[in-house]
């Protein structure tokens, strides 16, 4: 499967979550707001998107409906669960640790 | 909440499954169409753009695998489709899929069956209320002699009596004691089971009534008469076809009309596993010169341990007890034997599950036959083991496929798990329906006519438990091999021969051990069995009938016992073809007896001796040799000095084997010394299997009151029955009103042993099942050994090998296999013979005989197997065998 190299292992789960966190959005939503915000750094892999919403849908962080979308038709709108805002706490507090250590690795050594 | 969700999803994902792809695809085709009108918007032409996307999106059916896989689908979904897929595959080749079903069908049901019977016997608690409070109160020690009477003969009326109103740890205590009750006024004795009860028996196990009341301390007080007596709810099916009306009915017991005062519910057999009860009848009732005995040992005392006191304190309170209750019951005994009996103690035994001498007799060799059907159904995993192997081998190329087009290794074990486990549900589901149909044949092979063994045979948790596990094991054991190998097969093709092979060896060796073990043990059984039977009791058996007549205390004062006697004795003499009547106070190999000690001199400690009594010509009547001295006459009368006959081990015993006639000795009552006039030849007392014990006769015609029972032992030479039927007439000719019983004596010698008739009929019938699947098995490997080194075989010709060679080269190799299967099977048949040395009968648990027969038969066996394989082998021509490959 194709993975995005310039992503961290478990990055995608925090980018999905960050994105939808304020309003719903379908899969190509989140694919394009990922890469628009970044400055069309990040890019997903839509190989993985996929099986990253299924997933996150299965454990319970996120859920989905089919309604009326700005594509024109109706799309699957993902949205977080109250414990899927929880995660998104969690992800970037370890998100969080994990780039400020790494920064002061860089800066000190 | 979340996990709510999360099993919403799980659910969603399986039920609605094709939504569910559908929505997916649907996601799927919206981003792609999303991506080609933005390439558009990019200003690429329409069609590149779509080629773009897609590629872009990369492959879309992976992407909905991979979703698929996220959504756990994958598991239940494939679970099902090799489910359907294996009942493909059994269904393909049934002579296979019938072989497996039936030799599990055999090897599960047996051992349900068994396990239901073990668990009857053994494992049950009694069907009252919180059984795990009740202790049995038992002596111990040695002291006790007299008369013992029935399974329960632990207490006298005096001792119970005394416990009863010393006792103040426990909730309750309550005595009982079985009896043959008599229901026909006259003619052939009906008996149903009767049970001595006291007023605190049924409330103290917690019984209710179906019907009526059931007897209370205020039924069981001294010199009661009949009050009444409560039946059991078959009795009451059985005797009055479930009369609702039973309560104003009676029963004829001793002459009397005894009101029946309620019915037990049906759940309460009686107290102990194996017999039930008909009749529960208050203690009080009993012959009052029973109760009045110190030396009748009827009773059986069970108490109910007060739920909030530890055991450990009512022991010690009835430890404590004990020097009292005995000082104040000790019985009229020698000085010497009165000290030893205020020694006895008293102790509590854990009573849950009742006490049943029944369960003590058959709990041994239920657990032998119990691993022996565990080894059955070990041979016949062994043999499905191989069979399996070959159907993997012969689908190596299936797996091979399955594994390059992505199967996983778990995968593929999963498949051949799963076949197996079908094979061993659809065994265990036969089984479950043959074992009650098992259960019921061993329990009838068990009872008799005159000894009925009841026994209900549940399906309880605890054997539902264990006809699961037995299915599971089995499915590992014989399922776990084949899946691991076609795990290992790998999209190269074949995998490693000589591992397989190994494999294979390794099997046929344990075939083999196995076989060896279950046929020795069989036929250790079986001639310990033949043994039994062959024993010479001593006496002659054939064409020997007993009948024994009651005569009715109240009818036949001990005045008029000789006249009756007398004519009695005088009328069965006359029946044409009689050559020979005595009579004989305890008859041989009924399983009681009675002893005491004896001893020659008064200062010498006293040994134990069986006695008899019997009339003038008892010896020629049973064929006993008179070897020295002469028989009791018409002037050893009740007023002559006492004498006595003695047998050969007495001799031995007491005099060091010197001709005893003339010398006396003494018993360890207050009795004057007797005097042996005669030495006899020695024969067996209670059982065919005891050791030959000292017997002492003496004169009938010196008792001063003749007993109630007599005993006619009848030398005929017309037929058993025929002779059955004109005693029967004779006696009755004799008083319309008597009592009487007859049994054939060579019957009861038969009936006697039964519990190793069954042992033997048993072992060797799961013998043979096991050697034919052994055998079958061992066909199987060899030809299959063979014939994976048909290639190896033709090199070896195509370089000069001969084809006698060749077939030396095969026989060679399993006669190695062979032996040391042998050896290790014989390792285990001994240990086996050695832990089942206590049910054997005059055999040692050491038989070469045994041993290198079967050894032969096996190897035999084993070499023609693999005789005829080789021989094809050998005859193919080196090119075509390189050729097959």
């Amino acid at each position: 499967m194709p993975k995005p190299s310039d992503l961290l292992q478990g990055t995608l789960d925090l980018l999905i979550l960050k994105t939808i966190w304020q309003e719903p959005l379908h899969g190509w939503g989140i694919a394009r707001k990922i890469q628009v915000l970044s400055g069309e750094v990040l890019s997903v892999g839509q190989g993985s998107l996929y099986p990253a919403l299924h997933r996150l849908e299965q454990q319970g962080w996120i859920t989905a409906t089919w309604k009326d979308s700005d594509l024109g038709r109706p799309a699957k709108l993902y949205a977080l669960t109250k414990e899927g805002k929880k995660q998104l706490e969690r992800e970037l507090q370890s998100w969080k640790r994990l780039s400020s250590a790494v920064e002061l690795l860089i800066e000190n050594a | 909440m979340r996990r709510i969700r999360i099993i919403r999803n799980r659910l969603r994902s399986l039920l609605q499954r094709n939504r569910q792809e559908d929505e997916l695809a649907r996601e799927i085709e919206i981003h792609v169409s999303q991506l080609v009108k933005q390439l558009v918007a990019d200003g690429m032409d329409a069609e590149a753009a779509r080629l773009e996307a897609k590629r872009q999106f990369g492959s879309m059916d992976a992407a909905k695998e991979e979703c698929r896989d996220m959504r756990r689908l994958t598991v239940i979904e494939d679970l099902f489709r090799d489910f359907r897929f294996a009942l493909r595959v059994l269904g393909k080749s049934p002579g296979f899929t019938l072989t497996a079903v039936v030799s599990l069908v055999l090897g599960i049901g047996a051992n349900v069956a068994m396990f239901q019977l073990f668990d009857a016997v053994r494992l049950r608690s009694l069907p009252v209320e919180r059984p795990e409070e009740l202790v049995s109160v038992r002596i111990r020690g040695e002291g006790r002699s007299g008369n013992f009477r029935g399974r329960n003969s632990q207490f006298t009326f005096a001792i119970w009596n005394e416990l009863r109103q010393r006792q103040a740890s426990f909730a309750s205590v309550f005595a009982y004691g079985d009896t043959p009750v008599n229901l026909s006024p006259a003619g052939e004795l009906r008996n149903v089971d009767g049970l001595w009860v006291s007023g605190s028996f049924f409330s103290g196990l917690g019984v209710k009534p179906q019907l009526g009341r059931l007897l209370t301390p205020d039924d069981d007080r001294p010199g009661c008469g009949w009050p009444g007596v409560v039946i059991s709810h078959g009795f009451w099916q059985r005797e009055f076809g479930g009369d609702p009306g039973v309560l104003s009915r009676t029963l004829p017991i001793e002459g009397k009309s005894v009101p029946i005062l309620g019915v037990t519910t049906p759940e309460f057999f009686g107290m102990e596993v194996g017999r039930r009860f008909d009749i529960a009848m208050p203690i009080c009732s009993a012959a009052a010169p029973d109760l009045g005995n110190r030396m009748f040992w009827f009773l059986a005392v069970m108490a109910r341990v007060r739920p909030d006191s530890s055991g450990a304190a009512a022991r010690s309170q009835i430890q404590a007890l004990a020097p009292a209750i005995f000082e104040a019951t000790v019985p009229a005994y020698q000085p010497q034997d009165q000290a030893k009996f205020k020694q006895l103690q008293l102790e509590l035994e854990p009573a849950s599950g009742g006490q049943s001498a029944f369960r003590e007799s058959y709990t041994r060799p239920l657990t032998y036959l119990q691993w022996m059907v565990g080894l059955v159904l070990l041979l016949a995993c062994v043999n499905l083991a191989n069979m399996m192997l070959a159907r993997t081998t012969a689908r190596e190329h299936e797996f091979a496929v399955r594994r390059s087009l992505g199967a996983s290794r778990w995968r593929l074990i999963r498949q051949v798990l799963l076949e197996s486990f079908l094979l061993s549900s659809a065994g265990a589901a036969a089984g479950a329906v043959a074992a009650p149909l098992i259960g019921k044949t061993i329990l009838g092979m068990i009872g008799t006519a005159r000894d009925p063994v009841f026994l209900e045979l549940g399906a309880g948790w605890r054997v539902l438990a264990f006809a699961i596990s037995v299915t599971v094991v089995a499915t590992l054991m014989f399922g776990l091999a084949p899946a691991l190998q076609a795990g290992r097969a790998n999209s190269r093709g074949s995998s490693d021969n000589l591992e397989r092979l190994n494999l294979r060896r390794g099997l046929l060796l344990a075939q083999v051990a196995l076989c060896m073990l279950l046929l020795t043990t069989a036929l250790l059984v079986s001639r310990s069995f033949q043994n039994l039977l062959d024993t010479n009791p001593g006496f002659d058996a054939r064409g020997l009938l007993v009948a024994s007549v009651f005569l009715d205390d109240a009818r036949y004062s001990p005045e008029r016992r000789p006249a009756i006697i007398q004519e009695l004795d005088e009328r069965i003499r006359a029946i044409p073809g009689v050559s020979a009547v005595a009579r004989s106070y305890v008859i041989p190999i009924s399983g009681s007896g009675w002893d005491r000690g004896a001893r020659v001199s008064p200062v010498d400690q006293p040994r134990g001796v069986n006695l008899n009594s019997v009339s003038a010509g008892y010896f020629d009547a049973m064929k006993l040799p008179l070897l020295a001295g002469r028989d009791f006459g018409a002037k050893d009368g009740p007023t002559a000095p006492p004498v006595a006959i003695v047998n050969q081990t007495f001799a031995r015993t007491f005099f060091a084997g010197q001709n005893p006639v003339g010398k006396t000795f003494r018993l360890d009552g207050p009795e004057p010394p007797f005097e042996i006039i005669g030495l006899t030849g020695d024969s067996k007392y209670r059982t065919l299997a005891e050791e030959l014990s000292p017997i002492v006769y003496f004169h009938a015609g010196q008792e001063r009151v003749p007993r109630t029972t007599v005993r006619f032992v009848i030398r005929g030479a017309v037929s058993p029955e025929s002779l059955m039927n004109s005693a029967r007439r004779v006696v009755l000719e004799a008083d319309p009103q008597l009592n009487l019983r007859s049994v054939i004596l060579q019957t009861q010698l038969r009936e006697s042993v039964l519990r190793e008739r069954l042992m033997a009929k048993l072992t060797g019938a799961f013998g043979l099942l096991g050697a034919m699947l052994a055998l079958t098995g061992i066909f199987g490997v060899t030809a299959y050994i063979v014939s994976r080194r048909h290639r190896e075989f033709g090199v070896r010709m195509a370089l000069g090998a001969t084809g006698s060679g060749i077939v030396r080269l095969v026989l060679a190799e399993i006669a190695l296999v062979l032996l040391s299967g042998i050896v290790i099977g014989s390792g285990l048949a001994l240990t086996a013979a050695m832990l089942m040395s206590s049910v054997l009968y005059g055999i040692k648990p050491y038989d070469p005989t045994a041993l290198a027969g079967v050894g032969l038969a096996l190897s035999a066996g084993g070499l023609f197997a693999a005789f005829i394989p080789a021989l094809r082998a050998s005859r193919v021509a080196p090119v075509e065998a390189l050729r097959a490959e």
